[in-house]
């Protein structure tokens, strides 16, 4: 043990990367190698895009285009990380899509037929995201039903429940003060909505990153057996992820409502789809435990670019589905292949401080 | 070495093979003779898995020769070990339980005609390989409803099939009752009797005489002597295994048994059949027996992963009323898994995170986390329990046997818990990681905590601890201090059956 004293030990701050190790000087190779460890081919994927759509059609570029897609991507933005917080515990949502729906139609209900405020019409929204996250979790944690099944359960009820209460009509005769307050006014120079996902990337960080209910997340999807040996509770953190993961779907369908000036069941029903291929673009694993904030937020953005740009050079949304599938799969490959790189990484370093 | 008349049908010469600077196999040469049961003995990380995985396939060779029949073969994978006639029975049988015994016999061999399957050709062939291992079962049984013993019958069957020339038992009879150890042992008589080579692991100096004809004794990676078994005594085995470096490897600790500590008064439970033990605070206790006694049982109810029915588990005078591992480790009571990858490590965060885990609230205020503290915290405890590489942002994976257990021991330093139990502390752990682990459990004995080691590993019982209890059928059945704590005295009731005792 005397002899080992002696070895130099890797000080490392808290706050850095996981594979960093000290090497002599800025090495290329290294921060591509950590870079792909933790977003897969995502950052690449971004600039190529960027670059082709604006080398292509300079529209994409224009200042109104860009507010359009801060717009879009605030909604699959939070949908997102809402879909991130089952998946870092090893379960699906399919069921946001659902609660997106209900939300946006009991919004509104509130709202038109009982002339409320516009804060109360948006807690009523939310309560949809708080009970359906609530059924969620007790039958996923507790009941240890398989999330695919539970979700894709409830995410059918909650749209069946939004067309049985509308008819299949939009509600709409809104309030002026609710659609300006969430719809379109600024805050700060930036669209209502990019604001509030900016408040919710902040509180998504900080929760996987700084807080215990993060850390036992993590933990708990890594391996639920040895987080269980350790004293973590995981049945609460379960219920608390999956709770706030159904929040911020139905605060997409508020925000959605306030945007649309009308309450409609049948928005959202791309977004179980569009959030898991976000989230595994961005490099969260399906395998849980793993997982950026940062990384769920590019692969929205991802995507909405992409349907964006080639919106506008005029691709039909056919062969835009098809493109989406496609990546989907890519993701799933490039995600076996980080996994692997991430294992390897650790055991061969090329540089050993001398 | 023996003066052989015979070719041997596997021989390894100069075989060594590195982990990470750890030799954990030292130019060994043996030969495997056919028609003879070749025993492999040592302690744990003495060399003896590394031989068989090297022979098996799953690992390759870094230097030395492996001949099959005169001819050096190339063993890459573990498909290549059966294509040159060298197949393994490890001790979990990996059957496909949906399937029938017949179609488990098939699997990656069907017999077809064109892309038909012939039914009864595969049939006919189980039925052999079943006659092989003269087995009564029926082949359309399923796996999945066969016992474990019976399923290792099967993994034979499937083991020598085609052209086995040596097959590896691998502790084959850690889980089997004695009346399926001694089906086993026919089974393995009737294959020697065909002429086939066959290497035996075993940590039991019961079985060598029984079913051994040759022993190859393996010490910290090296092949200490060979020899024909009915050459050698009991004594000189030991004496052999050991080494004069036993002493070394087990600390001293000193016996100060304080007030208080565990108090297990008539426990019954899942496994259990009143059990009544006790562990002071600053002593070290021992609790061995054989697989499916309930010593991992007693370990399990104390840490509250299952829940007893009867009796009364104390800590310190005060009965344990809570639920759960989040209660116990609440009383602080730590209790550290035997089987590592399952319940022991989260493999997708680092080793620090690993390490911090139990002790979240000691590092947060709040909700929040203050991670400069807990990182300082988890890497001062890595390095004392001396984890190498000293890479706390590694994932677990990407460490040694030795260093994940290192990983999960971090667990009980990270806050003052009053109680420690280790369920199999060392297995799969190489030597030099050992006794780092056994001096970081003396460290725990001498800051006053009671410790509690469950084991298998009887050179661990008798040397680490101080007091020692034998478990059968989930009862204890003997208690051993000081000079009676010896692997003689302890041995023979691990086969006592308390119920024939009182009857």
């Amino acid at each position: 043990m005397s002899m080992l004293k002696e070895k130099p030990v890797i000080k490392q701050s808290p706050l850095s990367d996981p594979l960093a190790f000290k090497t002599s000087g800025f090495s290329f190779y290294s921060l591509a190698r950590k870079t792909f460890v933790a977003y897969g081919i995502l950052p690449i994927l971004l600039v190529l895009l960027l670059v082709g759509f604006t080398l292509v059609e300079p529209r994409f570029l224009s200042s109104g285009n860009i507010v359009n897609v801060m717009r879009q991507v605030s909604f699959l933005g939070i949908i997102a990380i809402g879909q991130m917080m089952y998946l870092v515990t090893r379960n699906y949502d399919l069921s946001n899509g659902g609660t997106v729906a209900l939300s946006s139609v009991i919004c509104a209900m509130v709202l038109s037929h009982g002339g409320a405020s516009p804060l109360i019409g948006a807690l009523a929204g939310l309560a949809v995201g708080l009970v359906v996250g609530t059924i969620n979790g007790v039958l996923i944690a507790v009941f240890k039903i398989s999330s695919f099944m539970v979700t894709l359960g409830t995410g059918s009820a909650a749209v069946g429940v939004a067309l049985l209460l509308t008819g299949g009509v939009p509600i709409t005769g809104l309030p002026q003060a609710f659609t300006r307050a969430y719809g379109s006014s600024l805050v700060m120079g930036l669209p209502f909505s990019t604001f509030v996902m900016l408040l919710v990337l902040t509180g998504a960080y900080v929760l996987f990153n700084w807080t215990r209910l993060g850390r036992r997340a993590f933990a708990v999807g890594g391996n639920e057996h040895a987080a269980h040996h350790a004293g973590v509770n995981v049945k609460s953190t379960l219920l608390k992820l999956m709770i706030t993961g159904s929040l911020l779907a139905a605060l997409v369908g508020v925000l959605m409502t306030a945007r649309i000036s009308s309450g409609e069941a049948n928005i959202g029903l791309q977004f179980p789809m569009e959030s898991i291929i976000a989230a595994v673009i961005g490099g969260i694993a399906l395998n849980g435990g793993e997982g950026r904030v940062s990384g769920a937020f590019m692969g929205a953005l991802f995507i909405i670019l992409l349907s964006n740009g080639m919106d506008l050079i005029r691709v039909q949304s056919y062969v835009q589905d098809i493109l989406l599938g496609a990546l989907l799969v890519l993701a799933l490959m490039v995600d076996r292949l980080r996994t692997r790189v991430r294992l390897t990484a650790d055991t061969k370093p090329r540089r050993l401080p001398v | 070495m023996t003066v052989t008349t015979q070719n041997p049908t596997v021989r390894v010469r100069g075989l060594t093979k590195k982990f990470q600077g750890f030799t954990a196999l030292d130019a060994v040469d043996i030969d495997f003779l056919p028609g003879r049961v070749h025993m492999l003995f040592g302690e744990n990380g003495a060399g003896k898995s590394t031989l068989i995985n090297l022979l098996a396939g799953v690992h390759r060779a870094d230097a030395g020769t492996i001949e099959v029949d005169g001819v050096p073969c190339s063993i890459g994978s573990p498909h290549a070990a059966r294509q040159v006639g060298i197949s393994t029975v490890f001790q979990e049988p990996a059957l496909v339980p949906q399937l029938t015994i017949e179609e488990n016999l098939n699997i990656g061999r069907e017999e077809t005609l064109g892309w038909f399957l012939r039914r009864r050709a595969m049939r006919a062939k189980a039925a052999v390989a079943l006659e092989r291992v003269a087995s009564l079962m029926d082949p359309g049984t399923h796996a999945g409803d066969l016992s474990r013993a019976e399923q290792q019958i099967v993994e034979i069957a499937k083991s020598v099939q085609d052209k086995a020339r040596l097959v590896i038992f691998d502790e084959p009879t850690a889980s089997l009752t004695e009346e399926e150890t001694a089906r086993l042992f026919e089974t393995i008589q009737r294959l020697k009797s065909e002429g086939l080579a066959i290497i035996y692991i075993t940590h039991r100096m019961s079985e060598l005489r029984v079913i051994g004809d040759d022993i190859s004794v393996l010490r910290d990676g090296k092949l200490v002597r060979t020899s024909r078994l009915d050459e050698v005594d009991d004594d000189q085995l030991v004496t052999l295994m050991t080494g004069r470096k036993v002493e070394a490897l087990f600390p001293t600790i000193a016996h100060n048994p304080g007030v208080g500590g565990l108090l297990l008064e008539d426990v019954h439970g899942p496994g259990l059949h009143g059990v009544s033990m006790s562990v002071k605070p600053g002593e070290i206790v021992g609790l061995t027996g054989l697989v499916g006694s309930g010593k991992a049982a007693v370990g399990e109810t104390i840490y509250g992963l299952t829940r007893h029915h009867r009796g009364r588990i104390m800590v310190n005078g005060r009965e344990l009323t809570s639920r759960g591992p989040r209660g116990r480790v609440g009383d602080r009571i730590i209790h550290y898994p035997s089987d590592r990858k399952k319940a022991g490590l989260v493999p997708t965060r680092s080793a620090r995170e690993n390490a911090s885990l139990s002790a979240l609230d000691t590092y947060a205020r709040g909700p929040v986390l203050k991670r400069g503290m807990e990182a300082r915290a988890a890497d001062r405890i890595l390095e004392r329990l001396a984890l190498r590489p000293m890479r706390t942002t590694a994932l677990p994976g990407t460490f040694s046997g030795g260093n994940q257990q290192k990983i999960v021991l971090a667990r009980g330093f990270s806050r003052v818990y009053d109680l420690h139990i280790f369920d199999e502390p060392t297995t799969g752990v190489d030597v030099g990681a050992r006794c780092e682990i056994y001096q970081a459990i003396a460290d725990l004995v001498h800051a006053g905590a009671a410790v509690l080691v469950i084991s298998s590993d009887l050179p661990e019982i008798v040397n680490l601890v101080h007091r020692a209890y034998v478990i059968t059928e989930g009862r204890i059945v003997g208690e051993f201090t000081e000079t009676d704590l010896t692997e003689e005295n302890l041995l023979p009731w691990f086969f006592h059956h308390p119920a024939e005792a009182t009857a």
